[in-house]
């Protein structure tokens, strides 16, 4: 769907992208994390043609830009003093999509977002969510294959985020979307198929989340000892790696279900335990420290 | 395009500030007129039937040449905050392309500036006819002025505003433009009062061409009746002092050359225009 390969960018003396390259399968959902002035945005610009790369090259494998992608900018970008309707139409026309055709596309996209009863509702007089949702059929009106959603939740309370991401999942399904995305909110990128982290205008690491996991997290079981003495001795006979404390014992595994034969030996020597489940935040913050630690050395 | 126009259009309208401060100008060379500027010029003429009417067609082709001006930078404040708020991105994301974004702001600022000039124009001809007794006729000079003055100012504002970036640069300039157009027009100080270099660097500028075009056409029937009540030379000299004719160094400047100097100013400015969307 979409080929990115060997891109750069400099502002200045500022390297801001170096030799990035992916591949975004078609269908896939594709995560594009990092910290701020990582770079994503300007990859995303070189993306959608708002700037012009130093070098590399960037493909659309199904046809141009503008015909198979849509953007949900990070900021909103529709006008405040138009209702959703107006300003959807203009958009839509813009499109080259005729007034009675785009009218038809906006109802049924604005159906589908629960925003029909809104549509003559000043775009700056909706809330938040609201006004995302709006920028997500905006971004639709033309039927893309290619959906970018550039920070699509940041702002937002708990409830609209959820409501924005079960919109997506929706679309997805309906409407067999491509959608690469950039969140700093990382538990929204856990079921993506890809995921790509960049640092200082580089990627760092990149791979399904279950590999990124595996690779750069543990899950961590953590158990409360009736015994400390007898838990850590029948812990060292199974040659278990942990780390204790005079109330708890921490034991890093591979996946969740390995906690079970520990648990059942253990049984009668623990009061209560608890899991943490490796995640991609802790990925992140794995290999952000490890970059880090190889700038301090 | 026309969706684009359309929407630039809805938004300035819905803006009632935007629209305030665009015509501010008028609204304060009306205000001076009010208060001073009718007095003061009448007491530099002779004493005549249709002198109040002359004064104020005099002012009144000032104010329509303002309004060519004041009017269509006003509505390019939108292109300014377009490109501020990053909705130009947005648009661009479209089918359009960069050219046809930039000229629908160019289009949509000289239809602005060309309709309330004509509202102006409208409300001028009513308030000739009701206080003065004269009827104006919409003659093809005036119709030309009007559009060719609206098209150069919108193209000049264009190219300038074009290199802004950021709101408090776009005021800065508007509130140059609002002080410095009552001059080119030559109505708060006549041009003839001013020294003569100050009166050639004000000839050079095409604001005060189509000031020119505009009283000579609108004046007509004013500027009859005072040729024959006065001896030519007095009356060259109200014409000069009062920017009515333009001169350069004592040598009477032709509406032939107001014209050229228009036309090639706005040629020049499509050419750069073109130029700058080109790139």
């Amino acid at each position: 769907m979409l080929k990115v390969n060997h891109l750069s960018k400099h502002f200045g003396d500022v390297h801001a992208v170096k030799d990035v390259s992916f591949h975004v399968k078609k269908g896939s959902t594709f995560a594009f994390l990092g910290t701020n002035g990582a770079g994503k945005s300007t990859v995303i610009h070189m993306i959608i043609d708002l700037l012009k790369p130093d070098h590399g090259e960037i493909t659309f494998t199904d046809g141009v830009l503008q015909n198979v992608t849509g953007v949900v900018f990070q900021n909103h970008r529709l006008d405040e003093e138009l209702s959703l309707e107006e300003n959807l139409i203009i958009r839509a026309k813009l499109y080259g999509i005729h007034r009675s055709e785009a009218k038809k596309r906006v109802d049924e996209l604005l159906e589908l977002t629960s925003l029909s009863e809104k549509r003559h509702r000043l775009y700056g007089n909706c809330s938040g969510g609201e006004k995302r949702k709006t920028d997500i059929i905006r971004a639709l009106l033309h039927q893309p294959t290619f959906l970018i959603l550039d920070e699509p939740t940041t702002g937002l309370d708990a409830e609209s985020r959820e409501e924005i991401w079960a919109f997506l999942r929706q679309l997805q399904i309906n409407q067999e979307l491509t959608v690469f995305l950039t969140t700093h909110y990382i538990e929204e990128a856990e079921n993506v198929d890809y995921v790509v982290i960049m640092h200082e205008g580089k990627i760092e690491v990149e791979g399904t989340p279950n590999t990124l996991r595996s690779q750069y997290a543990k899950t961590i079981l953590t158990l409360y000892p009736v015994d400390v003495d007898m838990l850590l001795t029948q812990l060292r006979e199974d040659e278990h790696t942990f780390e204790h404390d005079q109330h708890t014992i921490i034991i890093p595994l591979e996946e969740s279900k390995d906690a079970i034969p520990i648990l059942q030996k253990a049984d009668k020597n623990i009061s209560h335990f608890s899991i943490e489940e490796a995640n991609l935040e802790k990925v992140f913050l794995q290999v952000t420290e490890q970059i880090k630690g190889k700038v301090n050395t | 395009m026309i969706p684009l126009i359309k929407r630039h259009t809805k938004l300035f309208l819905k803006d009632k500030a935007s629209v305030f401060f665009s015509l501010l100008s008028v609204f304060v060379i009306i205000a001076l007129y009010v208060l001073f500027l009718s007095e003061s010029i009448s007491s530099n003429i002779p004493n005549f039937e249709d002198r109040s009417a002359f004064v104020f067609l005099w002012m009144f082709a000032g104010i329509i040449a303002v309004t060519t001006a004041t009017a269509s930078l006003g509505a390019l404040g939108k292109f300014v905050e377009d490109k501020v708020d990053y909705k130009s991105e947005d648009f661009l994301m479209t089918r359009i392309t960069k050219q046809t974004l930039a000229y629908s702001y160019v289009y949509y600022a000289f239809i602005i500036g060309l309709i309330f000039t004509v509202l102006l124009c409208v409300f001028g001809f009513v308030y000739t006819f009701m206080n003065y007794d004269i009827i104006l006729h919409v003659s093809l000079s005036l119709i030309a002025t009007i559009v060719l003055s609206t098209l150069m100012h919108t193209l000049l504002f264009y190219l300038i505003t074009s290199s802004l970036k950021t709101m408090s640069a776009l005021s800065g300039f508007s509130t140059i433009v609002g002080t410095f157009i009552g001059f080119l027009a030559g109505i708060y100080i006549p041009i003839g009062i001013l020294p003569s270099y100050i009166q050639k660097v004000i000839v050079l500028f095409p604001t005060t061409q189509s000031t020119v075009l505009l009283r000579d056409t609108l004046m007509t029937d004013v500027l009859e009746p005072i040729q024959t009540i006065m001896p030519s030379e007095a009356y060259n000299e109200v014409v000069e002092m009062l920017g009515v004719k333009l001169y350069w160094n004592g040598e009477l400047l032709s509406n032939t050359f107001s014209w050229i100097y228009l036309i090639g100013f706005t040629l020049l400015l499509i050419v750069l225009v073109f130029l700058r969307n080109r790139k």
